[in-house]
């Protein structure tokens, strides 16, 4: 038995799933030990909210359980676990109260592609960057605060894209949107961080002046 | 070398590659497009400056028994329940023992045990006919959501009764083992298009009368072919070889849908045919079925002698024995398949 679960940790997801499909349970445990971890770092920094995040990844087994007779042998199984991770967490957030957002214009340009601001007008060119002056967790807090801020089509790609680094091809097939549309997208979100954390900063400057 | 500040989709493949997200080829192009690795190191360090603080950004890691839990979600979902430890070990005639000691004694477990069969005879039969008869309804309700999404379809589909593609002459619509290797064909392809196309959802095609059959579950319909599982359609629906129109090819009364044909067991096997019965199995004892018509009516008939002119709905006309490769004999020969 050791011996089997030994070479089933070399077999690829795809074989896996295949073992799994012909009988082989243990395989299936194999592909959850293998994705558990990485998929709830993706849905929970898409969602969140780490409880939630692991009901999601826990749904999503099921979901793969039940249909993995569906699954096209000709793609990868990676991509489409986290598209059925993505499609979970995206209906939860649409299902969950929404939170007042706050309005980041970004010039009356299209999220996706079109007249962008470039993430290069928050670059901290004067050497004098606020990160020295800053504590390591009020930085954390503004970070997670706008990214928490973040549209939620921006957010996905950024965590596909900087977090878990899925490939370009990778994540136009998750979230199923053109690959150009991916590239201007993650280019919008990383703007859109630069210019929300930029004014963030910004703002704490002057509070602690005043006072 | 390209400026940096006035091109935006340079800083998109400029993300693209210092992230890693390239292909070879992709990133190869972009390094000559820059003018060479050199020349992207300082272009790279601004951008690591913008992207430095979202590291920062840590979110928990799993619980150690994350997998664990998983694998009993995922049990659970699939109606097996895991025995209380010790139950199992228990021999028998001896009383049940859980962890601590000893419960009841055979004395008193038989006194429980005569006292839950007189509850059982008084209550259950009448609470059983009262189940079926809320199966059956919502049997029939399910019935109408399809074929409300067979109008749909058809307005969206030039008339057309929702179709698949062509079937081979010799393509078989059942296997009649599971190592059936041969060309089989499953007819489930033609409803699926209803739940592909979004006009029906995958649970309408569950019916609660049988137990061991489960929904669909996708999010992504349009992804798919067929239900991914026989068991995630309860109903048999015409054999369809070609495309049929809802204009002339049928009369109002012809059945479209049934109860899953007799002819097959609960896995869509073929049964011998030494075992047939003559209705559906979905509703206890198989007493009968809910039928659905091309006028999109749905009545429970005691009978699969239902069709037009008194019809058997799962069967071909003087047809005693089955393989998997009957084909309904003329356009009033209605024969219902998996």
């Amino acid at each position: 038995m050791e011996r089997r679960h030994a070479s089933e940790d070399q077999l690829t997801d795809e074989r896996l799933l295949e073992a799994f499909l012909a009988g082989d349970e243990p395989a299936f445990r194999t592909l959850v030990t293998r994705y558990a971890d990485d998929l709830l770092l993706f849905v929970a920094r898409f969602v969140r909210n780490s409880a939630a995040a692991e009901d999601i990844v826990q749904e999503t087994f099921i979901q793969v359980h039940q249909s993995a007779g569906g699954f096209d042998p000709s793609r990868r199984f990676r991509p489409w676990l986290f598209t059925i991770a993505a499609n979970k967490a995206r209906d939860h957030l649409r299902g969950r109260t929404r939170k007042k957002e706050v309005p980041l214009s970004l010039g009356g340009g299209s999220s996706d592609g079109g007249e962008q601001i470039s993430y290069l007008d928050f670059t901290a060119d004067d050497g004098a960057s606020p990160d020295a002056a800053m504590e390591a967790d009020e930085q954390k807090q503004i970070v997670q605060a706008v990214i928490s801020r973040m549209p939620d089509h921006l957010r996905e790609v950024l965590v596909l894209g900087y977090y878990q680094r899925c490939p370009y091809k990778e994540i136009a097939e998750i979230v199923g949107i053109p690959l150009g549309t991916v590239k201007s997208r993650l280019h919008s979100a990383v703007s859109h961080f630069a210019e929300a954390y930029k004014r963030e900063i910004d703002r704490r400057g002057r509070n602690h002046a005043r006072t | 070398m390209t400026d940096l500040n006035q091109n935006s989709e340079f800083q998109s493949d400029l993300l693209g590659y210092r992230l890693g997200l390239m292909d070879e080829s992709e990133r190869s192009a972009f390094v000559e497009r820059a003018g060479g690795e050199a020349a992207l190191a300082s272009m790279c360090r601004r951008l690591d400056s913008i992207l430095s603080p979202l590291a920062s950004d840590k979110v928990d890691a799993a619980p150690a028994d994350f997998v664990d839990r998983i694998m009993s979600a995922v049990e659970a979902s699939n109606g097996v329940l895991p025995f209380p430890k010790g139950a199992l070990a228990t021999p028998p005639g001896q009383p049940i023992v859980t962890g601590g000691g000893s419960l009841f004694s055979m004395r008193e477990l038989s006194g429980i045990a005569a006292a839950i069969l007189m509850f059982v005879g008084v209550f259950v039969p009448g609470y059983y006919s009262a189940r079926q008869a809320a199966q059956k309804a919502a049997c029939a309700n399910n019935l109408r959501a399809v074929g409300n999404g067979v109008v749909a379809y058809a307005h969206a589909n030039e008339n057309r009764l929702p179709f698949a593609g062509f079937v081979p002459a010799e393509a078989k619509w059942a296997a009649t083992n599971p190592d059936f290797d041969g060309d089989a064909v499953r007819n489930s392809r033609h409803p699926y298009q209803l739940v592909k196309g979004q006009f029906v959802q995958p649970d309408a095609f569950v019916c609660p009368g049988n137990a061991t059959d489960f929904a669909f579950q996708t999010d992504s319909p349009g992804q798919f072919d067929d239900f991914a599982h026989p068991q995630n359609i309860s109903y048999a629906t015409n054999l369809f070889t070609r495309p049929f129109s809802l204009d002339n090819e049928f009369v109002e009364t012809m059945p479209i849908a049934a109860g899953m044909t007799p002819l097959v067991d609960q896995n869509r096997l073929l049964r011998p045919s030494g075992a047939a019965i003559p209705n559906s199995w979905n509703h206890g004892k198989a007493t009968g079925q809910n039928v659905l018509r091309a006028n999109i009516s749905v009545q429970f008939f005691k009978t699969p002698n239902c069709g037009p002119n008194n019809d058997d709905i799962y069967r071909v006309r003087g047809v005693t024995t089955y393989d998997g490769s009957e084909r309904p004999r003329g356009p009033e020969d209605c024969f219902l398949v998996p």
